[in-house]
């Protein structure tokens, strides 16, 4: 079963990545900032659902 | 010639520049578990990836501001942010919307209502023609009240705690507050406030931190609102430096008193406050010091001051001050630790230390004592609780006469007596109360621990001591008195000829030590008694023009030198009285050895102010001091001199020069004063310490031969 801490820790490996990304020149700031807001609105979606399932 | 691999481009270093500081520290947070809360501020900091950028290749102060919100996301990661009312979320920004432009001329579009308005100050009730919003119009005299409640308000929406929406406007050629109406919003008052704590709780450290004293307002008014269960704070006109009716207030620009006043149930406050514990405190103040970093101040500090305002730079160095403060108090715990070092008996001064370690031996030796005849007399002590006595029976304030004297009762008496020969006398316990220290409560406590034990067999009163109770009220007195100091200015005056010969000598300093340096007493107008020729006189809270020239003198404008008390009694050994006479630091009249006060002119805890009257003639007497190129706003810029405006010495209309008195009532002419010193003074950081005995007595007149004491931090 899927819980808020396996979202939360499978959501920083993402960053993670993004910010490797970043580092090698594949990503700018601008680019980086977006992909963020993406991922906050994905975070709060699953978040959401285990606040609905309860 | 260079090689190519030593070339850095711009580029490159901002490249690395941002990965070092923005890109590293975050991966290094993400590789740690993370609570929820904790990774929505990283991808809160990763939507701002390109303002970063941007920082990060401009000022230091942008760079200051992102490294702090980086450290206190770091630290957020093992902290949870709950809260425990639903209806406010602190730290998240609420956003209204404007109705006017910034200080816009609304008279034209505003019409005045037929309302009755409540409050302190000038208002009325207004409806804009166009937009039918309903204002509450209101003025001061002061246009800066109205302008800090407006920085206060702001900083309040910042971190989500719910306000009037208010904007600066003018209105028939004065500058205005308009609020617009929290329409069906119902008054609460204290009684109701207590109920809705919670809530209000939300906010307490924003209250506290902006010094928003009557945040509930009094017991008759409201300044809370209540709408669809929201709580408003309307009026935070109390914020800052002013009261919330009229005039001005203490307000440290170093800690945050008011932390600890705001939950005194002395004050209205603190009825609503008074259960609000260091954690919920070190809650808040984590989250504030992330979200209210110098630059975010700085924009709302501009905001309503305008770019490049000295008032702004005042309020919110101000603010970066007293939230230092408060993440040493109570995130790191440095403030804390602090206390618990001066609190200790090496924080006294050599000779207190032998004599508190003096009293701390005679207590041990009574406990030890106790404890011993405790033992030798047992077989008394078991027959006397075979009795069974009750201990009423020998209370001493009993009619003891008229009862019946039985062996046991005899026994316990004999016991009483001895006792008394081993436990020290009051006298030999005599120590001031400032040379109180932890180790001295610990003696007490296991002192008054065995008799208390011994008392109580022999029916006795116990001695009420409790050692946690005299610690805390120990380190909350040193903190209070080092805001205090910290908080104060000390002024020294003489006069124009005065001053010119202490630029001569480049040094401020006592009689005794003008004569030994310069063969003569050069630079003291006011004739001193030979008593008081080692020290010079530095006032607390105030500033005595009169001592501009000796008495039966026509006066003349006052020169003014101000050092901050910290400094003062951490430098110097200071004899209280209407001020501190301040004499040297080995200053010591019994063994004859004689250090006297002595300032040099320059030192950056020393500023001269001089009546701008004098100023041509000063500039032509400064020449002689030019150092090669030097202007001559150069070498006052060392000297650390600025020129009084009249309004500080003389009164306005008739021109004559104003008194201590005249300075008292007025008010504003002192605190331009202290103003003026402040903008030359470095900003000294908040230091901890305690004004304490150093062994030492000042030789002042026979009446006042009392204990030096200096500052120990």
């Amino acid at each position: 079963m899927v819980n808020e801490e396996a979202v939360i820790k499978q959501i920083q490996t993402i960053i993670l990545r993004i910010l490797e990304r970043f580092e090698k020149g594949e990503l700018t700031t601008e680019q980086v900032a977006e992909l963020a807001k993406s991922i906050e609105v994905m975070l709060e979606n699953k978040i959401h659902s285990f606040v609905s399932d309860k | 010639m260079y090689e190519q691999k030593h070339l850095v481009t711009p580029e490159a270093k901002q490249k690395s520049m941002l990965s070092e500081r923005f890109i590293k520290p975050l991966k290094e947070i993400l590789r740690q578990p993370l609570r929820l809360q904790s990774l929505r501020k990283v991808l809160d900091l990763l939507k701002e990836a390109p303002r970063v950028e941007q920082i990060l290749t401009g000022s230091n102060s942008g760079i200051e501001a992102f490294e702090n919100a980086k450290i206190s996301v770091a630290s957020e990661s093992v902290t949870d942010f709950e809260h425990d009312s639903g209806l406010v979320q602190l730290g998240k920004e609420l956003k209204y919307p404007s109705h006017f432009k910034y200080c816009e001329d609304v008279t034209e579009k505003l019409e005045k209502l037929d309302r009755n308005s409540e409050g302190t100050s000038e208002s009325f009730w207004a409806i804009d023609r166009t937009s039918g919003v309903t204002f509450y119009m209101k003025t001061e005299q002061e246009e800066d009240k109205l302008r800090t409640e407006l920085l206060a308000d702001l900083i309040y929406r910042k971190m989500g705690i719910p306000v009037a929406n208010k904007q600066l406007v003018i209105y028939g050629e004065k500058l205005w507050l308009a609020s617009e109406e929290l329409v069906d919003a119902k008054p609460c008052y204290l009684s109701e406030l207590k109920k809705l704590s919670s809530q209000l709780r939300e906010g307490f450290v924003l209250d506290a931190l902006l010094a928003n004293r009557d945040v509930f307002g009094l017991i008759s008014n409201s300044n809370i609102l209540e709408k669809d269960g929201v709580l408003y704070r309307v009026d935070n006109g109390s914020s800052f430096v002013h009261r919330g009716r009229h005039g001005k207030k203490k307000y440290s620009e170093v800690a945050c008193p008011e932390i600890d006043s705001l939950r005194d149930e002395e004050n209205t406050a603190g009825k609503v406050y008074t259960k609000v514990d260091s954690q919920v405190i070190k809650k808040q103040v984590q989250l504030i010091t992330h979200v209210l970093n110098e630059e975010t101040i700085r924009t709302l500090a501009s905001s309503v001051y305008g770019q490049n305002s000295k008032i702004a730079d005042v309020l919110v160095a101000s603010l970066q001050g007293r939230i230092q403060y408060l993440y040493d108090r109570f995130v790191t715990g440095e403030g804390e630790k602090d206390l618990q070092r001066l609190a200790s008996v090496s924080s006294l001064a050599e000779t207190v230390q032998t004599e508190v370690k003096n009293i701390v031996a005679i207590l041990t030796k009574a406990t030890d004592q106790i404890i011993q005849f405790r033992q030798d007399h047992s077989a008394e002590f078991n027959e006397i609780r075979q009795q069974q006595h009750s201990p009423a029976e020998v209370l001493p304030d009993q009619d003891w006469m008229s009862s019946p004297i039985d062996v046991t009762t005899m026994k316990r008496w004999n016991l009483l007596r001895d006792l008394d020969e081993i436990i020290p006398k009051n006298e030999e316990l005599d120590i001031s109360q400032d040379a109180n220290c932890t180790e001295l409560i610990s003696a007490k406590d296991a002192y008054f621990k065995a008799l208390n034990e011994v008392k109580q067999e022999l029916g006795e009163r116990e001695v009420q001591f409790n050692a946690e109770e005299a610690v805390t009220r120990l380190t909350r007195n040193i903190e209070q008195e080092s805001i205090g100091v910290n908080e104060e200015l000390a002024a020294h005056v003489t006069g124009f000829e005065d001053l010119l010969k202490i630029l001569k000598s480049g040094k401020l300093m006592s009689k005794a030590k003008q004569i030994q340096l310069t063969g003569q007493s050069q630079a003291k107008v006011t004739s001193k008694s030979s008593a008081e020729m080692h020290q010079v006189v530095f006032d607390r809270k105030k500033i005595r023009p009169e001592y501009s020239a000796p008495e039966n003198v026509s006066k003349v404008p006052p020169v003014v030198f101000i050092v901050p008390s910290v400094h003062l009694l951490s430098s110097y050994q200071g004899m209280e009285s209407d001020g501190w006479h301040a004499f040297g630091l080995n200053h010591n009249e019994q063994n004859n050895q004689l250090d006297d006060f002595s300032i040099d002119v320059g030192d950056s805890q020393l500023a001269i102010l001089v009546p701008e009257e004098y100023m041509e003639q000063l500039r032509q007497h400064l020449k002689q001091f030019l150092k090669d190129s030097e202007t001559i706003e150069g070498i006052e810029q060392r000297m650390q001199i600025a020129y009084m405006p009249r309004a500080c010495y003389r009164d306005a209309e008739s021109g004559r020069l104003l008194t201590s008195m005249d300075l008292i009532k007025a008010g504003s002419p002192l605190e331009q004063m202290y103003g003026l010193a402040r903008s030359i003074l470095p900003k000294n950081s908040f230091r901890r310490g305690r004004i304490s005995r150093t062994g030492n007595l000042g030789h002042g007149s026979a009446s006042w031969n009392k204990p030096l004491s200096r500052f120990f931090s």
